[in-house]
């Protein structure tokens, strides 16, 4: 018998923690109450994207998309909607001009410009039913690379495709895929980079959560093109659903004959195994990651020899980032063109982005690359709230720096970004108005790398503690205009010497701050002002290095 | 190895490709400063010193293979800029005030400051204190001195093989550690030193060497430790003008222990408290009385003859060994063990190849320290060596494996290491039936540690280790215990440096060198002649048994060395 509705309601961490749960059990109470029980499918999703307004839910046929859902909502809607068939349009997400349109999902300005491929599953599906990620043709691509493609053949069509690594460096995922190919050697291995640390990042927690098969069969199809037979996820400890979700997912897999030995009937055989991070953001770097999978203490060592020939357990290994896999099915499928026709010339396909921070519509979005910065925030991000004036948008986390006002027409790709002096990192997101301080968010983030710094070189580990001193100073109005020429000086050294990515990108939120806010820096340390009024310089007897000595011993 | 074509300082120069920039550097004669690099450690790129750069980028040297193509430069305003500042950094991170440190003329960093002509701290100096680590008994950690080079880690690791020192958090709160953050003296430490021998700065150092002399004002002895059979290459430092010992140092150009020490070696030789014999003696109704060299001479002369019977101990070097045959002619008997219950079947370089290890009743933590190292540094190191213990007593080394049997069991030791294709039994003494035992496995090789340091002198010299009485017995060596219970009737002639119990019951007592007083050859466990020179003149009024032995043989010095 056919169901009369269904509702997806978001199972995602943001939802759950907004209280998804009892929303739900409220939801089946009511509707055994209203005996509908038979009649409604009630189906747990991944994230849905505008997080901000969780606990959420869709109902099907008629796509109402209710939002700040609580407990007396839910009573009226199983009341009007699903009883008489009526949607409660006041419960239902529209801006003013989509309140006319009606309530279907896609209308909506959040919806409308963005591009789904990685989250085409997440906010659709059960992420722990594998049942269903079948039904959305999930393992095609896994059965089509292993049935009638040779392993040249699927790096060819990445290649081709011009997936770049999502993680934030951007290195052709073809060209990575290749070279570990060609390596010598019997044992080879691929690994996930789940360790998703910058603030403000939830794009990989989101893709785990919500599909976690497309990172696994992503993996798979990795490990055929390069010839390994074990992988690993790397993830964080810190998210423990996504880390329940992959696990059931092995599982079922496992079951279905999808991973383990003899892959689809065939001689390939794939493993997949979970280590969970203690927390460290270094360990995102590869090196440290391997390290940390290893073992050992993660720490970065210095490059080369590359991971793709000498990687894990001195193997040649390939690390992907979760996003960077959940795209390969896709591309297998719809073939190289289709990937190509997405983005820009040099980027191609889309980007997630956690969207957080001073934007009416804070969530997870997947857009195509070269979409404009402005687009992302005031179309799909809605905008500034509280009819604040907007500053910059704060990309790439600690790694990344600020895009000022006057560069939002930029468009987002790997090329643009770099030239602004800021990086696409991982997808982080933070808009910030006019009651954010420049300087203040520059010491935020360095206080970030400060302690995240694994400390075995000296610029990062002694170079970023004497800028963070600097910054420290100049927000407590003891500054002189000298340490500007300081912090350039050190920044410049620091990125030129550091051993890693995190000390060699740590000075780019000071870099970027310095080259469009500098006046709001002279501002702090010449008329001890700080326009946001966010620095307070009337505690400035309080000597600048103590707070963190003291946090520290 | 592929020779590429690389530009060095604009000059073209063609290089073996394995070879990093510090390498060819270092051949081409261009000075690149360093300071967390050490030879024999692996190179890890932390310090930033050796920075060059190649078209644009700076690389660290001693990490960054050549590769084709490359550029480098070595003295540009940016090369000097970023050493500049990374160093100034260095000093402003921890308590970096030379003239209070002991190691002000002996420091690494501070050579570099004074090479990059540091005259101020361009960053306030870093104002955390730390507690200073005193609890050992050799050492001590000023963790206010630290750089965080890592030295002594790896040194403690990679080299020495104890594992013993480790870090602690991350970033700037990196901390150097012993075990798991307890102080070094209660820790699992050897006392190896070889952490402080390593330490570029002031941080770890020896207390007994703690402002007896730097560097410069010591004469570097090099020499061989003869403390055990092994022979481990040493450094000895004399403080220049003085006749005392500052410290002795591993040489880490010794082909048989490349740098480390055991506590032994490095520091029971200058902590010794033993009690010398300050002059000779002869006892007589009254007691003993001092004797001069002509008079031991005489009274040793009178009792030479047939009826006189020579003992020795492995403490002798050949020189001795081969005058005191000459005197007594085949009347010369080891006071010891001497003969190996199994010959060794293989030597050093195939104990540092070996997979597996199956260690009999010695414990080579606190003996014969530098083969524990060889052997530890493969088992808790990279290459996963398995390693069983066998023995009865205590034995320190069952702290690192679980493969610990008692003599009895010792089969079970055998079958667990059944499947590793290279396995080497280390023994000093045997039972007569684990001997038998052990003879019959054909595919295990051995390694015998002998008992004493020369005791393989004494197998060449054809030594035997019996009890023949004599009318006079003359003692040469160290270990005199229970001479006199032996010949009871005999009249006993010792040359030892030590006074034990024993002594008042020994008839002539000749005070003889020892330690750095004395020099030789002898043959360690591989059967390697190796010198020992003298680093020390002797104080006392001590008899060396070479000028007594040459006279006695009729010969001068110069005719018998």
């Amino acid at each position: 018998m056919a169901k009369k509705n269904t509702i997806l309601i978001c199972n995602g961490a943001a939802c759950i923690s907004s209280g998804e749960e009892r929303i739900k059990e409220k939801l089946i109470n009511k509707l055994s109450e209203k005996n509908l029980t038979e009649e409604v499918d009630i189906i747990e999703t991944g994230c849905m994207g505008p997080c901000q307004f969780g606990p959420l839910m869709i109902v099907y046929p008629e796509g109402s998309f209710y939002i700040k859902l609580n407990e007396d909502k839910i009573a009226r809607i199983v009341e009007e909607h699903l009883l008489k068939g009526r949607p409660v349009k006041e419960f239902t997400w529209a801006t003013p001009e989509s309140r006319r349109i009606g309530e279907e999902k896609k209308q909506l300005p959040f919806f409308e410009k963005q591009f789904k491929i990685v989250l085409s599953n997440c906010g659709r599906i059960d992420p722990d039913s594998i049942e269903e990620y079948i039904g959305t043709g999930g393992y095609e691509a896994l059965g089509k690379v292993i049935n009638e493609m040779t392993p040249e053949q699927v790096i060819d069509e990445i290649y081709k495709s011009g997936l770049r690594g999502r993680g934030g460096a951007g290195f052709p995922t073809g060209l990575k895929w290749k070279f570990a190919r060609e390596a010598s050697g019997n044992e080879k291995y691929v690994i996930c980079n789940g360790d998703e640390g910058d603030p403000g990042a939830f794009m990989d927690r989101s893709i785990c959560e919500g599909d976690p098969h497309a990172v696994i069969e992503g993996m798979e199809i990795a490990g055929y093109a390069i010839g390994a037979n074990q992988g690993y996820i790397y993830i964080r400890a810190e998210y423990p659903l996504a880390v329940k979700r992959l696990q059931n997912s092995i599982q079922q897999a496992k079951k279905y004959g999808l991973l383990g030995k003899n892959i689809f009937g065939s001689s390939f055989n794939f493993d997949i195994e979970i280590r969970m991070g203690a927390g460290a953001f270094v360990c995102g770097e590869e090196t440290a990651l391997i390290a940390s999978v290893e073992g050992k203490r993660g720490m970065p060592r210095p490059r080369p020899p590359f991971p793709a020939n000498h990687g894990l357990w001195d193997k040649p290994t390939i690390i992907n980032n979760v996003e960077t896999l959940a795209n390969i099915r896709h591309i297998i499928i719809k073939g190289s063109n289709w990937f190509n026709s997405i983005g820009t010339e040099k980027s191609k396909g889309t980007k997630v982005f956690a969207l957080s921070g001073k934007v009416n519509n804070t969530g997870l979005v997947e857009v195509p690359m070269g979409i404009t910065i402005k687009e992302l925030i005031f179309n799909i991000g809605g905008g500034i709230p509280n009819n604040k004036k907007f500053k910059a948008v704060q990309i790439g986390g600690p790694s990344g720096g600020c895009i000022p006002e006057n560069s939002i027409d930029v468009p987002v790709d790997y090329e643009s970004l770099t030239n602004l002096g800021v990086i696409m990192g991982s997808g982080g997101l933070i808009v910030l108005d006019e009651d954010n301080c420049m300087v203040n968010m520059a010491k935020f983030f360095l206080d970030f790398t400060v302690d995240e710094s694994c400390g075995q070189c000296i610029p990062c580990r002694a170079g970023l503690r004497q800028m963070y001193n600097i910054l420290n100073r100049i927000t407590r109005g003891k500054g002189e205009l000298e340490d500007i020429d300081r912090l350039e000086k050190l920044s410049n050294i620091i990125k030129k010497t550091s051993l890693c990515g995190l000390g060699q990108t740590a000075p780019n939120p000071i870099l970027t701050t310095l080259k469009t806010f500098r006046d709001e820096y002279i501002e702090h340390i010449v008329e001890k002002k700080c326009r946001a009024h966010v620095c307070r310089f009337e505690d400035a007897e309080v000597k600048d290095k103590d707070e963190k000595i003291l946090k520290v011993s | 190895m592929e020779r590429i074509k690389i530009k060095f300082n604009g000059n073209e120069v063609e290089v073996d490709s394995g070879k990093t920039i510090l390498d060819v550097a270092n051949e081409l004669g261009i000075h690149i400063p360093t300071l967390c690099n050490f030879e024999p450690l692996a190179p890890k790129g932390y310090c930033r010193m050796c920075v060059v750069e190649d078209r644009g980028a700076l690389k660290a040297s001693c990490v960054t293979p050549v590769a084709a193509g490359m550029e480098i430069q070595t003295d540009t305003p940016l090369v000097k800029e970023a050493r500049y500042i990374n160093l100034q950094l260095l000093f402003g991170e921890r308590n970096h005030y030379c003239m209070y440190c002991e190691s002000s003329g002996d420091c690494e960093l501070q050579d570099l400051g004074y090479e990059f002509g540091l005259d101020h701290f361009d960053f306030p100096p870093y104002e955390r204190k730390f507690l200073v680590d005193n609890s050992h008994k050799f050492l001590t950690i000023d963790h206010n001195r630290c750089i965080l080079c890592r030295r002594c880690i790896r040194a403690c690791s990679e080299l020495a093989g104890h594992f013993v020192l480790g870090e602690r958090d991350r970033g700037f709160n990196t901390m150097i550690i012993a075990d798991v953050d307890v102080p070094l003296g209660e820790s699992t430490c050897t006392s190896c030193g070889l952490c402080a021998q390593i330490c570029p700065t002031g941080t770890i150092k020896d207390k007994r060497a703690a402002y007896l002399g730097k560097e410069v004002q010591s004469d570097i002895i090099p020499s061989t430790c003869d403390i055990c059979p092994l022979g481990c290459g040493i450094n000895v430092y004399r403080r220049s003008g003085s006749n005392f010992i500052i410290k002795v140092y591993g040489d880490w150009d010794s082909p048989i222990n490349g740098g480390v020490l055991c506590k032994l070696g490095r520091y029971s030789v200058l902590y010794d408290e033993r009690k010398r014999l300050l002059a000779s003696k002869i006892r007589d109704d009254f007691g003993y009385r001092k004797i001069d060299f002509d008079g031991v001479l005489k009274i040793a002369r009178s009792r030479i003859g047939d009826d006189a019977v020579a003992y020795v101990d492995g403490s002798l070097y050949n020189e001795e060994l081969a005058l005191i045959k000459k005197v007594f002619g085949n009347n010369v008997y080891s006071i010891n063990p001497v003969e190996p219950p199994i010959p060794s079947s293989t030597d050093l370089s195939g104990l540092s190849k070996a997979e597996g290890y199956i260690v009999i009743g010695v414990d080579l933590n606190k003996d014969y320290g530098v083969v524990g190292s060889m052997i530890k540094r493969r088992v808790l190191g990279e290459e996963k060596a398995k390693l069983f213990v066998v023995d009865d007593g205590f034995n320190s080394l069952t702290s690192i494996t679980e493969n610990v049997f008692t003599f009895k069991d010792i089969e079970q030791a055998f079958d667990k290491a059944k499947g590793l294709k290279d396995v080497v039994v280390v023994f000093s003494a045997l039972s007569d039936t684990i001997r038998d035992t052990l003879t019959k496995r054909g595919e295990l090789k051995y390694l015998w540690l002998p008992f004493e340091t020369n005791t393989i002198g004494l197998i060449k010299n054809g030594i035997k280790y019996e009890m023949k009485s004599g009318k006079n017995v003359f003692f040469f060596g160290k270990d005199h215990k229970k001479i006199r219970e032996r010949f009871p009737e005999a009249f006993v002639i010792c040359a030892t440096p030590f006074e034990i119990e024993e002594t008042e019951k020994i008839d002539l007592l000749i005070a003889t060198k020892d330690g750095f007083e004395r020099e030789g050859t002898f043959y360690n466990l591989e059967g390697k002649s190796l010198k020992r020179n003298k680093a020390l003149e002797s104080e006392y009024n001590v008899i060396d048994v070479i000028d007594l032995l040459s006279e006695l043989s009729g010969k001068t010095k110069s005719e018998v060395i």
